[in-house]
This record gives structure tokens, sequence and C-alpha cells, in this order.
């Protein structure tokens, strides 16, 4: 029931690899995920195993049925993971999406099976800056993920995050957001420095970082999770700190092995 | 009125009961019962409790049994029928009187030892004193001495307030140019006046710090070491200098030799343990040249350091002690350095410290002059009184030849009275000793480092006892290798020559009682000097044992260590994996990639996960690693700001030194450990000698949750 958003200001960041892996560790660990692709590119459930060809996806139904519940479209992709791709999708479609999207509480009545589920975790994947679907899910969204590179435009969007300018307004009402230092390399000096200078101003926004790591690539080109890819990968040994760490805000209860989900907001 | 009754008590009847005890003269069975006697006493009530009080119950026993040895030895042992016998008779009871004094010196040094405990520092940084670290160096090379001014930058210390100078005697560029890019200060003078002190002296007119602190070059400090030792100056505005221990993480000699792996408290440990605990307790701690903090304002009483000896460093704490300061010492490892590499060196580091405090001894005997407090002088004269050892200690090795060989008698009466004084005394002496200081000297080791020593010792102290203005400073080498195991036969050449004439007196002494018509001996006196050379001789076997120098070819020293580490393979794969052990050159992980992979995708980089910063080193692989569960690698090249950072992980950590106390000594085991430890050095066997840090370093939390 918890829904994170992972949105950034800026694109080729890695939101949709740091979702599927997300979406992987928390599966792995017992808890029933959703991802879901709020991306009009379409690419997500590549990195689930779909074939390209395959382009189901919960955008279809909107012109015949524009109050469809999501749910019938998602895809089961283990016994703990179920993806909802956002489909092939021409224009007029994106356009009645998005005023859908506009109308006061459609998600929270509507699409309340996935979004006010208490038994499952969502993963809310966007495209690069400001999106109607971030808006409208900020209304639902517990918890914002903002993975960013470390180089120096990050400094720019950190001001960016902390003046709220991506949504002209919050990310979302309950928790927050939190920076994820995304694909960062020690072996660069500007790396280090730019992880230093976001301890150091951003810390309580700062979740923690994920080495840059080709295993993650090569993963993604095997439809693979990368812990799968490489065993000892330190990517995904990142992403499973980070998903701990999520556990823990969003107040989980990690018992042997198995994060199970405590209700957060009151039904 | 307690007091007084206490006095009256000790004037009435401990005195005259002590007196009695001591002068009361006995036939040989009498002496057996009354002495076993005690000893069972003493044993007992040792056993009784570890308490304090009952320490020195049984050290006042001990030394009562020793006083009636001696006392023994000086009125019924000193008839001689010829010349030659009563030169040997008297040289053999100036060593024993040698023996008696230091023993009561040490009873009283180690009797009241201090565990003094770290004074904690303000809360308000801007009040802590400023502090120079001095580095001293003449000729040690730049990869030992940059390790120890990296750790020195490592220091929690404000950055205002402290400042890090190199002093290099040796005029070297590469120094100063290490010291520019390190920015560290650089001094140098133009000549070498007085070695180190004349190096100290100098550097102090050109700083400025309200304290220094002193690292001799291979000492490398952890981050901790101010933040644990200025605090007492602040306390104390009297405290002129805080020592603290010299731990060392390679092996000495011994270790590396004899030991071979084996769990024994090393040379180094009595002294910084008890000896200088008690030290403090009597405010006479001394300085001992490095891992210590002295106080400008108090060197300037003595005009620096003391530059007439040797030694600089007792010298210097003594004159400061004479001027009204006090000293201290903290009992905790906040520094670690390399040991010397080879007996040889050894032994000539040895030979400066004796000739140093002889040098004292006769130049500024703490005895005489003003300033000190009686148990301050005890203190400082035991310390002097310890570098006499090996004239005594040679004397003890041959006289069993004496008999064996010569027929010679050089104590007057029976063989079998003589036992029944000197076993309780011995014994006494033995257990008491080992009870007070069983965690760190084993019995019978003192032996064993005093033997090896000693023979080298004999002329060096003569002729400084003569003439004491005379002796350069030599600088000790470290930081060597050994690139093949070999005998140094130099090294211990008198000690082969008298171990071979122990083990022929072994055979000749018994072969000539049973030859009577040629040979007049008893046979209590041939097994009572037959089972001394047999003594002897174990010792003797065991420091020749240690010339026989293992190979020690690593570079740098590495140390055992668990932390997680981060591979980066050149494709750009990332993995993590486990740190095993690392040095400054190079480390181990836990094998975590596939050989195949491994061929055509080379590892290029390690990162180390610190607390500090995330460190990323070059490196390349070595040795084969596709059977082997681990991956060695070199470093291929280590800038500064990246060797800081591993000087950081391996040394600077606050427990870095932390250890476990040894077990509890036993006579007994500890005399066939000596035994096993020549059997397997003769035998070539070799244990593998490892440092080890295990478990000392927490995987870094990542980010903030």
């Amino acid at each position: 029931m918890p829904v994170i958003s992972i949105c950034s200001p800026k694109g080729g960041v890695g939101k949709t690899t740091l979702t599927s892996n997300l979406a992987y560790v928390f599966a792995k660990a017992g808890t029933k995920v959703v991802a879901i692709d709020l991306d009009p590119q379409n690419a997500m459930r590549l990195y689930f195993g779909q074939p390209l060809q395959d382009d189901r996806g919960f955008i279809s139904k909107i012109e015949t049925d524009p109050n469809a519940d999501w749910v019938d479209a998602l895809i089961n992709v283990d016994r703990n993971l179920f993806v909802l791709p956002f489909g092939k999708s021409r224009q007029a479609q994106r356009l009645i999406l998005d005023a859908k999207l506009a109308e006061e509480g459609y998600l929270r009545d509507r699409q309340s099976t996935i979004f006010c589920n208490p038994d499952i975790l969502v993963l809310a994947d966007f495209p690069p800056g400001y999106s109607v679907a971030l808006k409208a899910l900020s209304e639902v969204t517990d918890l914002t993920l903002v993975p960013l590179i470390a180089d120096a435009a990050s400094i720019s969007q950190f001001s960016m995050l902390q003046n709220d300018e991506l949504l002209e307004g919050p990310l979302n009402h309950r928790l927050g957001y939190y920076i994820v230092l995304n694909m960062v390399d020690n072996r660069i000096k500007l790396n280090r420095e730019i992880q230093e200078f976001a301890t150091h101003n951003m810390s309580e926004h700062l979740l923690g970082m994920v080495h840059a790591d080709t295993s993650v690539v090569e993963a993604a080109a095997l439809q693979q999770p990368v812990a799968e890819f490489n065993h000892n990968s330190s990517a995904a040994f990142d992403i499973e700190v980070l998903a701990k760490k999520l556990a823990t805000i969003l107040g989980f209860e990690v018992k042997q092995g198995t994060i199970l989900i405590n209700p957060l907001r009151d039904q | 009125m307690l007091t007084i009754l206490k006095s009256l008590f000790f004037l009435v009847v401990v005195a005259p009961v002590t007196f009695f005890t001591v002068v009361t003269p006995m036939s040989a069975e009498n002496q057996y019962i009354f002495g076993l006697t005690s000893v069972g006493l003493a044993v007992l009530v040792s056993s009784l409790s570890k308490r304090h009080f009952v320490s020195v119950i049984l050290i006042f026993i001990t030394l009562v049994m020793s006083t009636r040895y001696m006392y023994f030895r000086v009125t019924q042992t000193l008839e001689f029928d010829s010349l030659i016998e009563a030169l040997l008779g008297y040289m053999l009871l100036m060593a024993e009187t040698y023996v008696y004094v230091v023993l009561f010196l040490c009873m009283f040094q180690l009797s009241w030892s201090l565990k003094r405990k770290i004074v904690p520092m303000p809360a308000d940084p801007s009040t802590w004193p400023t502090v120079d670290v001095y580095i001293p160096t003449y000729n040690e090379p730049l990869k030992i001495v940059c390790d120890t001014v990296l750790a020195a930058q490592c220091l929690d210390y404000p950055r205002d307030k402290l400042k890090i100078y190199i002093l290099d005697d040796g005029r070297r560029k590469e120094l100063a140019t290490f010291a520019t890019e390190a920015n560290v200060g650089y001094i140098t003078r133009s000549d070498n006046a007085h070695a180190k002190a004349g190096n100290l002296n100098h550097a102090m007119k050109l700083t400025h710090g309200d304290l220094i602190a002193v690292f001799d070059c291979d000492h490398i400090c952890t981050k901790i070491f101010l933040q644990a030792t200025v605090g007492a100056f602040i306390k104390d505005p009297k405290l002129a200098l805080i020592q603290t221990p010299h731990h060392f993480y390679s092996p000495d000699p011994i270790e590396r030799n004899l030991y071979l792996g084996r769990d024994i408290p090393n040379e180094g440990e009595l002294f910084y343990g008890p000896v200088q605990r008690g030290n403090d307790n009597w405010n006479a701690t001394f300085f001992c040249g490095s891992c210590a903090v002295i106080r400008r304002k108090a060197l300037k009483d003595t005009n620096g350091f003391a530059f007439e000896t040797v030694t600089e460093d007792a010298h210097t704490a003594l004159k400061l002690q004479r001027k009204g300061w006090n000293t201290a010492y903290l009992d905790q490892i906040l520094a670690g350095g390399l040991a010397t590499e080879r007996l040889i060196l050894h032994i000539i580091q040895r030979n400066r410290w004796a000739r140093g405090m002889i040098q004292i001894f006769r130049l500024d005997n703490p005895l005489l002059g003003r300033g000190l407090t009686l148990p301050q002088r005890l203190c400082y004269l035991n310390a002097m009184m310890y570098f006499f050892f090996a004239i005594p200690r040679v004397i003890f090795m041959v006289i069993p030849l004496i008999y064996l060989l010569f027929g010679w008698s050089v104590i007057h009466g029976s063989a079998a009275l003589l036992f029944s004084y000197a076993l309780p005394h011995l014994i006494l002496a033995y257990y008491t000793s080992s009870r007070l200081n069983g965690r760190y000297r084993y019995s019978f080791w003192g032996e064993v480092y005093d033997v090896l020593l000693s023979f080298h010792l004999v002329i060096p102290t003569i002729l400084v006892l003569i003439s004491p203005r005379h002796g350069k400073f030599n600088v000790t080498d470290k930081g060597a290798t050994i690139e093949k195991g070999y005998f140094d036969a130099h090294a211990v050449r008198p000690h082969l020559i008298v171990a071979s004439l122990l083990a022929f007196a072994i055979i000749f002494g018994p072969v000539k009682y049973l030859l009577p018509e040629y040979f007049e001996v008893q046979l209590s006196a041939v097994l009572l000097n037959v089972a001394w050379a047999a003594f002897n001789l174990s010792l003797l076997i065991a420091a020749i044992c240690v010339a026989r120098e293992t190979p020690n070819q690593r570079q740098s020293q590495r140390l055992s260590l668990a932390a997680p580490v981060l591979i980066y393979q050149r494709s750009g794969i990332c993995s993590r994996s486990t740190l095993r052990d690392l040095s400054m050159s190079g480390c181990r992980l836990d094998n975590v990639l596939s050989h195949d992979l491994l061929e055509e995708d080379p590892v290029t980089d390690i990162e180390f996960a610190t607390t500090h910063s995330p460190v990323c080193v070059k490196v390349e692989i070595i040795g084969d690693s596709s059977e082997s569960d681990f991956l060695r690698f070199r470093f291929t090249e280590l800038p500064i700001n990246t060797r800081r950072e591993i000087v950081r992980l391996l040394f600077s950590r606050a427990d870095t030194w932390v250890r476990p106390q040894h077990r509890k000594d036993n006579i007994i085991r500890s005399y066939f450990t000596i035994l096993a430890c020549i059997w397997d050095s003769l035998t070539k066997k070799r244990h593998e000698f490892e440092v080890n840090l295990e478990r000392k370093v927490e995987p870094v939390d990542e980010g903030v949750a």
C-alpha cells in the first residue's frame, strides 16, 4: 500500500533501472510489488523480461472505457511481482489519460485497487521532468525517490528540489523526497566531492548512493535483475541497502528475510 | 593513633622476627625444612587471593628469604683455598649482590603500579593547547617516514592547533619534496651535532607549539593519540611529560626466529607495562624517545633535550624531574612501530641503550644531586642498574665451568647446605615475579633476552663505566627485508663457544667422578654444577636459535583486516568483495570473480569503503588466482592523498592496537616452552606470523537513512 514515486528533473539518470531493481528486491523479500510505468516510452516492461513486440498496457482501453480499472492490465512477472506497462500509445490516448489524471480523485476512487490496496507496494516510474502523471500521483504518493547523477549539474537540481520547483509544490504530502546519487564512480574526484557536498548539504534528504556498475547495463540487456546477472554486483548491493532504508522509513517490518508491510495510512 | 600502633607493631614484632629469620644459621636439613615450609606458605597465601595486599606480603617473604641467602653467602661461604678461587668466588658474590640489589629495587618499583586513566579534553576546543608533532629522522627510507607523517595528519585535533614537522638530519631532497607534497613542515640543519637530541633542540628554536609530540619516524600513531594525552597537561600544570608504550607490530628477531608464532609476551611488554606503571606511581616515568608528549615550557627549564649521553630520552626526563616537573605514563597503545629486523641490529640498539644508561649513571647519578624524592631516585637507579646485567649474567653462565673443568671451588662449604639456602631464595624470587608480572613476561624469558645480549655488552659496559664521555649515537636500521634465511654465527660466536664448553663440562664433570683415582670431586657438587650448567646451556641454545634468521621478504607488514571492498574491472563491472589483509603495498580479497572473465576483463581499481570517504586505488593482480579462494593485488600507483587514506584505514583507528591479554604465566610450563621453541627451531618448524586486526573495521554506512 505505500506508494513510492521515482522521478527526476533530468533524463537518463537511471529512474527505470532503479525502479525495476527495487521492485525485484522488495518482491524477493516477500512483498507484493506493483511496478507502474507512467512514461509513454513504455520501456520498463523490458526490464521485467517482456518481449519487445508485447505492447500491452493500461493505456489501450482509455478511449473505450476511461474509468477502467488498470488492474486488468497487470502482468504477473513472479509470485510477488507485477508490472503495469504503459502500453503502446497514440497522442489522443495520452491526452485522455492526462485529462483523467487531472480529475480530482481519479486515482483514489477509480484506481483504488492498486493505489489503495493495503497488500501491495507500488513503485511508479515517470518521464523526466514535469508530467501530469507526477502531479496526479503526488496526491497518493507516500515517498518520492529522486535519482541524480553525481555530476556538476546535480548541484542545481538539489536547489530545484529544495525549492519545490518541479511540481511548483511538494512532491507528495507524506514523507517528502529522498535523493539517490546514482552511477557514482568513486574513481572520479568530482563524484567524491559531489557526494561529500550532498552529505553535508542535503543529509536529511539523501537516502544513499548506487555505484556505477556495468553489471546494471548488461543485466538490462539480458532482461535480468542485476543481482541475478552478477551475484556480487556492487550496484545490486547498493539497491538492496536502499530498499532496506526505504522499508525503515515507510515502516515495513523486516522479519526473517521477509518484509512485512504495516499499513501506513488510515483507511 | 593507628599509625603509631602500626609503627610500634613493626618495631617490636616484625623487625626482630625479620632480623632473626635472616641471621639464624641452620643445618642443611633444618634449612630445607624451613625454606620449603616458607615456600609452601607463600604459595598457599598467594593462591588465597589476588589482592595487592597479598602480593606485598609475598614480596616481603621473598625479600626476607633472599636476604637470608645473601647473609649466609657472606658469612659462611667466603673461605677459599687459593687466590684464583678467592678471585672467582668474590666475582660470583658480586654478581649475586647485583641480582639481590636489583631484586630489591624491582620489587619496590613493581609493587605499587598506577593504572592511569585518560584525562578527557575540555569541551571547548579553543582552549586546547597548540601541539607541534616532531618526526625526527636521519637515514630511514622515505617509505617508512611517509606513513608516520600521513598518520600524524590523521590525528583528531583542531587543524589550527596542530603542526607537523619532519626533522631531517639527513638533509635529503626527497624528504623535503615529500613534506611539501603532503603539506607538512620540513626542518633540517647544517650539522648533526648531538644527534637526535640536537635535532629536536634545533627544531624547538623554530616552532612555537605549547606541547611537543615526538614520534620516531617508524611510529605510526592512531588518531586519538593527542586527545588521549593532552588532557593530562591541562589538568596538571606541572606535568612535563606523558609517555605511552612503544608497540611493535612487526616481530622482533626473538619473536620471529625463536617464538615461531607462539603467544608469548615480547621483550618490551614488561617495561611498557608494570615497570613504567610502577615508575608512574612514584612520579618517575621516564621518556623513551618516542610516542610521548612534552611541555615546551618544561624543556626550557632544562635547556631542551639532554645531549650529554646517547640515551637523551631518559636523561631528559631525569633533568626535568630534578627541576620539579612531573611525568606520567599512560598505558594505552596509541602508536605502532617496526621492531628491529635482525639480531645484529637488535644487539647494536641495546648496546646503545646500555651505554647511555651507564653514562647517565656515571655523569648524573640519580642517587646524587638535588631535586628528586627518594622513590624517584630508586626508580631511576633501577632503570640504570638494569643495564649492568651483562657482567653478572656472563659470570653466572661460566661459573659452573670452573668446578666441572678445573675442580676449583668458588663457594665454600657443602653443596647440600648451599642448595638448601639457594633453593627457597630462587623459587620465591621466580614465583613472586611470576605472580606480579606473569602476564607481561613469562618466567626465564628475561634470562634468554639477557643472555642473548650480555656477551656483547660486557666490554662496552666496562668501557663506559671507566670513560663515560665516550661513545656516539647510532641509528637503528629498520624496515629492511631478509631475502634468505641464514645463520648469523658472528652475532652469537661467544654464545657458541660458551655453549660448547658447557656441553663438554656436563660430560666431563661426571666422568671425573667416575675416575676417582685421577680426580677428586664430590658427587653433590658435581650434580649441582651439572644441573646449573645444563640450565645455562638451555638458555644459551635458545639465544643461539635467535641467530637462525628466518626470511622476511615482505616489503611492508601485512595486517589481517576484514572490510568491504569494491572491485572495478576494465569493462566497468563493479563487484563487492571482502578485504582479508592489507599492507601499504597491496592487499588480498575474497575471490568473487570467475577466472575466465578475469582474463579478458582485468581488475583495474579497488575501492575501500573507509569511514572517512571512499578511496580508490589502481591495482594489478599478482599470482595465479584460477584455483585460489583469494585475489591478490599490488597497488600500482599510490598518490599521497590515497596513501593517507590507506594509512587511516590500516593504522589510524583508535582501537588499532587493542590486544587481548596474554594468559597467566606458569613457571614450569614456561621453561618447557623454551625447550619446545628450541626443538622447533632446530627441526626448522615454522609458524606463520600474522598480525591480526580482524573485526576492527566497521562497514561504512552508505548515505543517511
